[in-house]
């Protein structure tokens, strides 16, 4: 991590390896207004009790807001620069966490390439002290503790949101379209 | 003088989702989705993804930058107003987390809070009633 040089703030640009992509904002407007709430039992993994429930709904483009609750584990990581130089940064090794209150998650539901669901999510909560911690959270590897998570979603129907490898920065990420068919929320 | 409460009746209208490429400013970016959908008013629904480094205004009149690459958006809050003068104006506030994993909040700063690798958005169309 470098000092910033002392005087006014000056925001800095960031040059990726790779090719620029041309398109540098890309909105979609969703159909409908489909929304739910769901409250998620203590011993629930995060990643397969939304998925699944989701899934069940005929979802599968999503906006989450988490909130209340305790995670029995969390685990999460945090932005680090690339020990091996091929990416500007990257994610350290997970950290895990014990017994944290959640304050607030927000998380975008989408798929894999082969269609499998995927949630990228991001989260603060207060650890035993009550000290605020966060990060990019491992919905796979987090669990709910002894009170109940509640979660508002907001479908994104008509948006395909698809992990894939972007070239410029050389990471997986989610990006949305539009999708050709209205059938395929049915 | 302004009134004590205002309050303006209104509804939600369409939902926007939007991906955000590096070093697309997260405030002006926001707008800009907004110009692209014809959305006058917009409520955030949710945020996340990373900045480059980013730059929060906390209380006592600091500005307080957060040095990355990356920094980690944990939370986004927030609206998007058009203005008296035909500009439309986002207000951000969240709460961010670097490397260490320091956890820091604030209003982030338009201009100053570049996109890293990707920043995902999305967007309540707030519809007032008409006066």
């Amino acid at each position: 991590m470098s000092v910033p040089p002392p005087g006014p703030y000056r925001p800095r640009t960031m040059v990726h390896p790779g090719p620029v992509a041309p398109l540098r904002l890309e909105p979609v407007a969703a159909r409908g207004q489909r929304q739910w709430r769901l409250v998620l039992a203590p011993g629930q993994v995060l990643l397969p009790a939304l998925t699944g429930t989701l899934a069940a709904q005929g979802v599968q483009a999503a906006a989450l807001a988490l909130f209340g609750g305790e995670l029995e584990t969390v685990a999460y990581c945090l932005p680090i620069p690339d020990p091996e130089g091929q990416l500007i940064a990257t994610y350290g090794a997970p950290l895990v966490l014990h017994h944290a209150a959640l304050l607030r998650a927000s998380a975008t539901l989408g798929q894999t390439a082969d269609g499998a669901p995927v949630i990228h999510c991001h989260a603060t909560f207060a650890d035993a002290q009550g000290q605020v911690r966060g990060g990019h959270v491992l919905p796979d590897r987090t669990v709910v503790g002894q009170r109940p998570i509640t979660v508002l979603v907001t479908a994104l129907d008509g948006i395909e949101l698809r992990l894939g490898f972007d070239p410029e920065t050389r990471l997986h990420m989610l990006r949305p379209s539009e999708k050709k068919s209205a059938k395929q929320d049915d | 003088m302004t009134e004590p409460v205002q309050i303006e009746a209104g509804r939600i209208g369409k939902v926007v989702y939007a991906r955000m490429a590096p070093n697309e400013d997260l405030v002006q970016g926001i707008e800009k989705v907004c110009i692209a959908q014809g959305l006058r008013h917009a409520l955030v629904r949710s945020g996340l993804g990373s900045l480059v480094d980013a730059c929060l205004d906390v209380p006592g009149g600091t500005r307080h930058p957060v040095t990355g690459p990356a920094v980690e958006v944990l939370s986004l809050f927030g609206e998007v107003r058009a203005q008296g003068d035909g500009t439309l104006r986002a207000d951000l506030s969240g709460v961010v987390v670097d490397a260490a994993g320091r956890v820091v909040s604030g209003v982030f700063v338009a201009g100053a809070n570049p996109v890293f690798a990707t920043f995902e958005v999305t967007l309540e169309e707030w519809l007032p009633e008409a006066a």
